[in-house]
């Protein structure tokens, strides 16, 4: 099993980064959970979110502290590994980082911002298949254009 | 066919497969044309008093609705009282305090009353719960926590041809509209009268959960009996939930038996009718019982547990959690297993956070 926290200040994006990753794990006929945290505060200003993806039936939809993977959406974000395992990896939206894996989206239109990251995660997670995330795109947003941010985070993630 | 859906959307999926030629969203209704009306209410009041115009007049009537139905709990009774096959379903959305509490409001409402773990569970409980509805002649509630409404997962979906079949065409013998067979509809009861419409009812919801079991085994599901078990053979303690809680409950019992611990978690789908039967054969060999739930009944027990207490004889615990929507951890349903496990049970009701 795989699990991923997903963090940003904007909720819409981070509901269709959940649209969009459950999309393209259910074309790879995965289990997968994708979900807001339940524990998280109406007053909060920043959201977060899980996606779990595995071989076999997932159930709980509680707030893991043992994550593969964090990514932060916003720029600037305070970053906050705690619930990272050991070989986890934190990806942050900036254009230079020395201690975190990095995707520069910091001068991408902010609506668009999470293909970017998104494309990101794909390339160092492998939890899902390129195509997969590509064609879930697609789908959801009906949008060519969108697949080139998804592609340039892709590219840029390192 | 598998889609990913969350909980709202499987119960969008199911109104629009089972009323066609909708989308049942707002945006859509300018653009609405077919011999199915949707309606959207302001309040919780109209919603139930509407539903109750429309089914009285003989059409399939299905409802949806997040609000609190405390404001409205006259009205369902006399929906129920009036025998109306209305389907709703509804989902807990934080608006007030004990937001958990809809099963406080839907209680003794003469409801027959289901709740979803999963958005699975949503569409394949929203086609029993219409057809019941409709075989019983009593409105049906499937319930859903917010956490399920939001989350998607995997949904196994029938195509439109096999659920219209499923779910057939609704044709009410009594209606308001049916001018040719006039009736008296929601007359005055003196006392008597009342006291055997309460007794028709009770034999009524009481008799349900043999359609219940039955429509189950007819239509082509997974089963979905009204208690589900897992692990509860030959389990030393129990909790017993309902909702999307129980999935982590079943992942901390995997834990827990892998460490020698007996435990095993039962879920509630059907809370009324009641199953006592299959609580009490469930539970007879357990050792001990902890009921988590999301609602209280300040100066008294919650909801739930009341019920069990009425099927098991042994030691039981009540635990009381997210009353504001937060979800209870797996070290927290450990930590009930853990205490179990060492006897500490007491009279009063816990509260986890």
């Amino acid at each position: 099993m795989q699990q991923v926290l997903l963090k940003s200040k904007d909720q819409n994006q981070l509901e269709m980064s959940l649209k969009i990753l459950s999309h393209a794990a259910n074309q790879e006929n995965k289990y997968f959970l994708a979900y807001p945290d339940p524990n998280s505060l109406p007053e909060s200003n920043s959201f977060d979110a899980y996606f779990k993806v595995s071989d076999y039936l997932l159930r709980s939809k509680d707030t893991p502290g043992n994550l593969d993977y964090i990514l932060f959406f916003d720029k600037n974000s305070r970053i906050d590994t705690r619930y990272l395992k050991k070989n986890g990896k934190a990806i942050i939206n900036s254009s230079r980082e020395k201690r975190y894996n990095f995707i520069d989206a910091t001068s991408t239109p902010q609506q668009n911002v999470y293909f970017v990251m998104l494309g990101g995660l794909t390339k160092l997670s492998r939890i899902l298949n390129k195509e997969s995330v590509k064609k879930a795109i697609l789908e959801i947003t009906k949008s060519e254009e969108k697949l080139n941010f998804f592609e340039e985070g892709y590219k840029k993630a390192k | 066919m598998r889609l990913s859906l969350t909980g709202k959307q499987s119960q969008e999926k199911f109104l629009q497969q089972s009323t066609p030629h909708t989308v049942v969203t707002d945006s859509h209704l300018p653009n609405f044309k077919s011999s199915v009306q949707i309606t959207c209410t302001d309040t919780p009041q109209d919603l139930i008093s509407t539903s109750i115009g429309s089914s009285s007049s003989g059409v399939r009537t299905i409802i949806t609705t997040n609000s609190s139905l405390t404001p409205s709990s006259n009205t369902l009774s006399v929906a129920s009282l009036l025998r109306l096959p209305i389907f709703m379903n509804s989902t807990q959305i934080g608006l007030e305090d004990n937001y958990y509490s809809k099963i406080s409001e839907f209680k003794d409402s003469g409801w027959i009353q289901m709740y979803a773990e999963t958005p699975q569970e949503v569409y394949d409980l929203s086609i029993i719960g219409l057809k019941l509805a409709e075989e019983v002649k009593l409105p049906v509630v499937v319930f859903q926590d917010w956490i399920t409404y939001r989350t998607y997962q995997p949904v196994e979906i029938l195509d439109d041809k096999t659920l219209k079949k499923m779910i057939g065409e609704y044709y009410s013998k009594q209606s308001l509209t049916n001018f040719r067979r006039p009736f008296t509809f929601n007359a005055f009861l003196t006392a008597n009268e009342n006291m055997k419409a309460k007794k028709d009812h009770e034999n009524t919801i009481s008799f349900s959960k043999k359609k219940y079991h039955n429509l189950t085994k007819k239509l082509p599901f997974k089963e979905y009996p009204p208690m589900a078990r897992y692990k509860v053979s030959g389990a030393d303690y129990v909790i017993v939930s309902k909702g999307s809680t129980t999935g982590i409950v079943k992942d901390v019992v995997d834990e827990l038996r892998q460490e020698g611990i007996k435990a095993g978690s039962l879920k509630l789908r059907l809370f009324r009718p009641f199953p006592f039967q299959e609580v009490s054969e469930a539970l007879k060999n357990s050792k001990g019982v902890a009921v988590i739930e999301r609602n209280t009944s300040l100066g008294s027990y919650p909801t739930i547990y009341k019920e069990i207490k009425q099927s098991f004889m042994g030691s039981l615990q009540s635990y009381v959690y997210g009353l504001k929507g937060g979800e209870v951890s797996k070290e927290e349903i450990r930590e009930i297993f853990v205490k179990m496990n060492k006897k500490d049970f007491d009279e009063n009701v816990r509260y986890l956070r």
